[in-house]
């Protein structure tokens, strides 16, 4: 028992003592696990590293299975040094809104053999690459269903379409004027197909066909691996809104900057942080105060107050402050310990000279309404102090006068005095009889 | 682990070496050296576990006067302790400064070096305040880094209840004094004892003149009247019952009701110490809370003091059928018995009320209450119709108080309602009332 206990507690004092260390060793796994989670995400639609249904990460994964280095291109800056990097490498430009700029698009256009494809299931890459020409999108097509599979065609000039034989994947259509793949319908423009062959490179309308999703499907796969599988390197840019703007149109500020700013902003959040450590150690642990009970007054009477309010009650409340003021009246007249109200209201009638049927008018009143409890209440305090304000000059040393006239009127009042008064005037009683 | 300012000073002034270098080598360079330094200046402090803490004893004190805690530390390390001492007295303890310095010299198995900590303390709040714990902090050499750790050893302080209405007593004893001797009490009865005999002055009652004691100093002067004097009956006794229930915790206008009644009580026990009577006091809720009695060793008033201080309103209704037992317990004779409780009309209906008749039977009962000056405000403002309802509200809880009073009165029992700051004062004058008219 004893021994539990002394563990029992060695275990605790020494939480105690490693408590800081091992709030800080909890908190790095935590920060380094949220980093590695936060930095391991990929939910890019077509992203790389993507697992979910509209990923490419299956496709990566095949690919560098088959040796195939994929290098991604996130701006055109890192593409162009990749370019240059590896001579040959083919070079995959994917375009999910964002188009790359001008000059990127001349380099296409003077790649020499360098394979091209190019991927996207709207017409703004097509646009970029043919600003002047006509318009050369056809209309998208959609997806699933048995009846959307496309055929390569007997004019397909590219072996990987041919290979590849279907495609059946939502995606864009396009005229050319050069056989393509895959002719989604024909009309007065042309052969609408989703694969065509530009002076930048291979077209291809439907990257959803290469997706976790849907690279099973028809020859998707094929199609992969003919596009994509050719050579040990990749390149593969993926243009952002931002890298359309070349380093001649846009510098960063940091470039005008000294090399040093970079370092000490790094080491003042370091300092930051040892300013934390050292204002944040307290002197002692937190000490607490046992609060007593305490309970406001009057609470009561407050609660039973706005009770009376909102149920209206004016015929309960105008009976309350009666008997009150008749209870205040009878000792304020000195009228023993249980007048009748007649003898009340005939009383305060003659120390206030009134007539006492108004009086008991007065008194009698019931009120119906907010208002009239307001004015009756108003009415029963004037009264109360007219009768005092009387009872004072009729005794002008006032009520702590003892007294002669009091002693003929019963015995009364004398209870109702405070204590003070009475110990005086009982002392004088006793010494005078 | 604790870093200074000075360990933060040191970290901003490296900055300017990364001005002029600016690498990521340098950067972890100085990161390095700081935490270096720092590890240094730890491991070179004076280990803050090396000492013994010891708790002076403090001495009672009464609320609002200020006090000065004691503390101890024993060095027996061998390295040179220096830094900051916190003792963690609680908020209401008031101390003025909390952290203090220390400087302890190398101590060995042999040698112990002591210091003493002085804390000053006002205290804010009647009771047992406490002090858990003591935290050292030791800086290494460098005064970059160093160690904590927090002993804990309590400290405790006992405040006692103020007791302003000291003031009244000296006017009060002078009532009594007068009472005693200077005064005929002229009601006859068993109990009065003889005190003097002095020259007749006028306003003295006539019956109270001793012919034997006239004709023995007839002179050639001419007529002189002797009179009896008495003095009002001493070893009488005096049960002060504090409710220390769930009433007793309403605030009325800046205290608990619980701290109005010690007040209250404590006035009265002095005084009635003053007038040699036994004084006996307790508090209850559903058993005895604390209890003093003038039997005792000691000064009676500073027993009631230390009694009540650690006495706290509890929320749980007051079991008043314990008390005809308790006063048995404490005297078999007639004495005066001042129930310090609220004139509520739940409580004392269910409670106080049944055994009243066999209270008031054997013994002298009076009930004192504060009254809430607060009611009679509301009840006076009569100007919108939220505020007469609050007057009716207010009005019909003074006619329960009222009735109440009257039902206690048909008893047989003294009510004394008064404002907390009038309470205590009219109490002692009921009790001299009282034992003037030879009531007691």
């Amino acid at each position: 028992m004893t021994t539990t206990a002394t563990l029992g507690s060695t275990l605790r004092s020494g939480f105690q003592r490693w408590q800081f260390w091992l709030l800080l060793l909890v908190l790095g796994v935590l920060a380094v696990a949220l980093v590695r989670s936060v930095s391991d995400e990929d939910l890019d639609r077509f992203g790389l590293g993507n697992t979910s249904l509209d990923g490419y990460a299956a496709l990566s994964e095949v690919l560098e299975d088959r040796e195939v280095q994929i290098h991604p291109a996130p701006s055109a800056e890192i593409a162009r040094e990749l370019l240059t990097e590896h001579p040959g490498a083919p070079l995959v430009v994917l375009s999910t809104g964002d188009v790359p700029d001008d000059a990127f698009v001349e380099g296409l256009r003077a790649r020499g053999d360098r394979p091209v494809v190019l991927l996207s299931e709207g017409s703004e890459l097509l646009s970029a690459l043919h600003p002047e020409g006509p318009e050369l999108y056809a209309g998208a097509h959609p997806g699933g269903g048995s009846g959307s599979a496309l055929e390569a065609g007997a004019q397909c000039p590219l072996d990987a379409a041919v290979n590849a034989a279907t495609v059946q994947a939502p995606g864009a259509l396009f005229y050319s004027d050069e056989p393509g793949c895959f002719t989604g319908f024909s009309d007065d423009a042309g052969d609408a197909q989703m694969l065509i062959e530009t002076d930048a490179g291979v077209f291809f309308g439907a990257p959803a066909a290469f997706t976790n999703q849907n690279i099973t499907d028809a020859g998707h796969a094929a199609l992969a691996l003919w596009l994509f599988g050719a050579e040990d390197d990749l390149i593969w840019y993926t243009p952002m809104g931002l890298d359309t703007l070349d380093d001649q149109q846009w510098a960063s500020p940091m470039d005008f900057l000294p090399d040093w700013v970079t370092p000490l902003a790094w080491w003042l959040l370091l300092c930051v942080l040892v300013m934390m450590l050292v204002l944040g150690r307290r002197p002692g642990p937190v000490v607490g105060e046992p609060l007593p009970v305490q309970v406001p007054a009057a609470e009561t009477a407050e609660g039973r107050g706005r009770m009376y309010q909102s149920a209206n009650a004016v015929t309960a409340s105008a009976q309350t402050l009666r008997s009150a003021h008749l209870i205040r009246l009878a000792r304020l007249l000195r009228l023993g310990a249980a007048p009748r109200e007649a003898s009340i209201i005939d009383a305060a009638a003659r120390q206030v000279r009134r007539d006492p049927a108004q009086l008991g008018a007065l008194l009698a009143r019931q009120p119906r309404r907010n208002s009239d409890l307001v004015a009756y209440a108003q009415a029963l305090a004037q009264l109360e102090d007219e009768v005092q304000r009387a009872a004072l000059s009729h005794h002008p040393s006032g009520r702590h006068t003892n007294g002669q006239q009091d002693t003929g009127r019963g015995s009364g009042p004398r209870n109702e005095q405070d204590p003070t008064h009475l110990n005086h005037q009982q002392g004088k009683n006793t010494s005078n009889d | 682990m604790v870093l200074t300012r000075r360990f933060l000073y040191l970290a901003l002034v490296l900055s300017a070496a990364v001005v002029v270098f600016p690498a990521p080598a340098t950067l972890l360079g100085c990161a390095l050296l700081l935490v270096l330094l720092a590890a240094l200046d730890m491991v070179l402090a004076g280990s803050p576990r090396s000492v013994r803490v010891e708790r002076v004893p403090t001495t009672d004190v009464r609320l609002g006067q200020p006090t000065t805690a004691s503390t101890t530390v024993h060095h027996h390390g061998s390295r040179r302790l220096r830094g900051q001492v916190k003792d963690g007295w609680q908020p209401s303890a008031g101390a003025r400064q909390q952290v203090s310095p220390i400087q302890l010299g190398p101590g060995s198995s042999s040698r112990i070096e002591t210091a003493r900590i002085e804390t000053a303390l006002r205290p804010t709040r009647r009771g047992d305040l406490h002090s858990e714990h003591l935290s050292l902090r030791s800086i290494g050499p460098l005064g970059l880094a160093g160690r904590q750790v927090t002993h804990r050893v309590r400290h405790t302080l006992r405040v006692l209840p103020p007791f302003h209405s000291r003031r009244h007593l000296p006017s009060k004893l002078q009532r009594l004094r007068e009472l005693d001797g200077a005064t005929a009490v002229q009601i006859r009865g068993a109990g009065h004892e003889f005190d003097s005999l002095r020259d007749y002055v006028r306003g003295d009652d006539v019956r109270s003149i001793d012919w034997r004691a006239t004709a023995r100093r007839q002179s050639s002067q001419g007529q002189h009247l002797v009179v009896r004097t008495w003095r009002p009956e001493r070893d009488r006794r005096v049960i002060l019952a504090l409710d220390s229930s769930r009433t007793s915790a309403v605030r009325i206008e800046d205290e608990p009701r619980l701290d109005s009644g010690m007040e209250a009580a404590l006035l009265l026990g002095a005084l009635a110490a003053g007038a040699g009577d036994r004084v006996d006091y307790f508090s209850f809720d559903r058993g005895v809370s604390s209890q003093a009695r003038s039997g005792m060793r000691g000064d009676l008033l500073h027993q009631m003091a230390e009694a009540m201080s650690t006495v706290e309103p509890r929320l749980v209704e007051a079991d008043f059928s314990q008390l005809p037992g308790q006063i048995r317990m404490i005297s078999s004779q007639r004495s005066l018995l001042v129930v310090l409780t609220s004139l509520d009309s739940g409580s004392l209906e269910e409670g106080l009320l049944p055994v009243l008749p066999a209270l008031s039977q054997r013994h002298l009962v009076v009930l004192a209450a504060v009254r809430d000056p607060e009611l009679d405000r509301r009840a006076r403002a009569r100007e919108t119709t939220g505020e007469v309802y609050r007057a009716a509200a207010a009005e019909r809880a003074l006619i329960e108080k009222e009735a109440l009073r009257r039902q206690l009165a048909s008893l047989g029992v003294e009510v004394v309602e008064a404002t907390p700051h009038q309470l205590p004062p009219q109490l002692a004058d009921t009790y001299i009332r009282l034992k003037a008219s030879g009531r007691l």
